[in-house]
């Protein structure tokens, strides 16, 4: 009688702490959903944002009319682009090339004394500059969550679990470009050309 | 900017000529003062001394001489007790008041001068936080009074264009002290839109557990912080803003600069307080004891207002790429 009473109290234990691993998995996913949405959310303020800089650049860059055109475009196809994970390396893709391009338009404002002096453009910039500190938090939940995610898929026994709710690893929101990630070399900025 | 050794060593040398200038040809006048308050001191000191001889001599008298009256019957010597017991704590009194009162007729003389090394800050004796507001930080497990009988200053300024308040604090909840130190209050340039603690590890365990867990946990990336801190906030994304990479390495900085366990933070609204623990009794500005031209005292006051006012260098607070 006894034998079979710790048997079963044994089971139970093992049930508990299976459920628990279980518990945990689907946690540690929606806290990716969660982390995602997130992202969404700055990522849609940095796109209502976009077009009041590229009217106020338009005014004064008279040279920089492929540029302007190049974000108008990529801020098109990221609104257009649906957020879920299964297009996720095209929408980590297309942020990289739209922050590139923003950065290419930030740097060619100085270039234009007017433009960089206009109170909007000031604005619109400082703004933009808070936007991208909040994407950059965004990013860093997304990636703490998917790297919780992608351990629980990897290391047994979430990995049951994870396998049999049809859970892949997921990618962390990184740099793409390798060009962006190759040091830089000053001497390149100062030689007189 | 304090944030470096040098630094901080200009901004002392700077500090030296100036007392020299302006303060201690103030404390000088005093002085003369000091040495009539000793003697008072030592007067009321010794007269107390003696009224305890005089009253154990007597006890001992009327104890020796009526061996058979039991001693809770023996009315003069109750009598005798009651009234020596009264004298030497009214000599007592009066001796411990002097050092108080000339403490503070110093303060009162000199610390808007000192002050005013530092910019435009004011002083003011007695507390500057409700315990309303410390509890809507919610900092500290439920403070129900704060700095209760206690003697306290608190200064109001701006140093780098940022509204800071520096405050002596005692906090209470349930007749048990929860906090003695300094309270920093500094007004900055962002609002926050989620509520963010961040606090030492050592007190997580100390105050009731479950206080900050209701808010939150956050974990970061930084091992090095995450071994020394516990991060809490309603708001994961907003607590990261805050917290970026350089930000932990300044809160690491912090600890290093106070070497005092217990430090706590919170971000909440458009303002940040900090709580750093500490046991002595604050911004004093001489030693009843010592000469008033003693420079160690004001010397000591000048070092616990630089290592506040280099918590906004720490934290790089007044830049926009700060926070």
């Amino acid at each position: 009688m006894s034998m079979n009473l710790i048997l079963l109290i044994v089971l139970a234990l093992v049930a508990a702490w299976l459920y628990s691993v279980y518990v945990g998995v689907i946690q540690k996913k929606n806290k990716v959903k969660e982390a995602f949405a997130s992202i969404d959310v700055q990522l849609k303020k940095r796109y209502d944002l976009i077009p009041n800089i590229l009217v106020t650049a338009n005014k004064f860059m008279e040279h920089e009319t492929a540029l302007i055109q190049d974000i108008t475009k990529l801020r098109t196809e990221a609104i257009n682009k649906a957020s879920d994970f299964s297009n996720m390396h095209d929408k980590i893709k297309l942020e990289s090339e739209l922050q590139a391009k923003l950065g290419q338009l930030f740097v060619s404002v100085e270039n234009y004394p007017q433009l960089k002096s206009d109170q909007t453009m000031v604005q619109a910039m400082q703004t933009f500059a808070e936007v991208e500190e909040h994407i950059a938090a965004a990013r860093r939940f997304y990636n703490a969550a998917v790297l919780d995610l992608n351990n629980a898929v990897e290391i047994y026994p979430s990995s049951m679990f994870a396998s049999s709710m049809g859970l892949t690893t997921l990618p962390y929101f990184e740099i793409t470009d390798e060009k962006e990630r190759a040091p830089i070399n000053a001497s390149e900025y100062f030689t007189a050309k | 900017m304090l944030a470096t050794t040098e630094e901080a060593n200009e901004y002392r040398n700077k500090f030296h000529k100036y007392y020299y200038e302006r303060i201690a040809p103030l404390l000088q006048e005093f002085e003369i003062f000091r040495n009539k308050q000793m003697l008072k001191y030592k007067t009321y000191q010794s007269l107390a001394i003696i009224s305890a001889i005089i009253v154990i001599g007597l006890a001992a008298f009327f104890i020796l001489t009526s061996p058979q009256i039991p001693l809770q019957n023996n009315l003069y010597l109750i009598k005798t007790v009651i009234f020596g017991v009264v004298i030497v704590c009214l000599f007592l009194g009066l001796a411990g008041n002097i050092p108080i009162s000339f403490n503070q007729k110093v303060k009162e003389a000199i610390i808007n001068t000192f002050l005013e090394f530092f910019g435009n800050f004011e002083w003011h004796s007695g507390e500057k936080f409700s315990a309303e507001e410390l509890n809507y930080y919610n900092l500290f497990d439920y403070v129900k009074t704060s700095s209760s009988g206690y003697d306290s200053d608190y200064f109001e300024g701006q140093y780098k264009n940022l509204k800071i308040i520096i405050s002596e604090a005692l906090l209470i909840n349930e007749d048990v002290p929860i906090f003695d130190g300094v309270l920093v209050q500094i007004e900055l340039n962002k609002n926050f839109n989620a509520h963010t603690i961040i606090v030492e590890k050592c007190l997580t365990s100390i105050d009731s557990g479950l206080f900050w867990e209701n808010v939150g946990k956050i974990e970061l990336e930084d091992t090095e912080f995450n071994k020394c801190f516990k991060v809490f906030s309603d708001n994961q994304v907003e607590a990261r803003y805050i917290l970026t990479p350089s930000m932990m390495e300044r809160f690491k900085n912090l600890k290093e600069t106070f070497k005092t366990t217990g430090i706590r933070a919170a971000f909440r609204d458009k303002s940040l307080l900090i709580a750093i623990p500490s046991n002595e009794n604050l911004f004093e500005v001489c030693d009843f004891k010592k000469p008033v031209t003693d420079t160690g005292q004001i010397r000591e006051l000048f070092e616990q207002f630089l290592a506040i006012l280099s918590l906004v260098d720490i934290l790089h607070l007044n830049s926009k790429t700060g926070l």
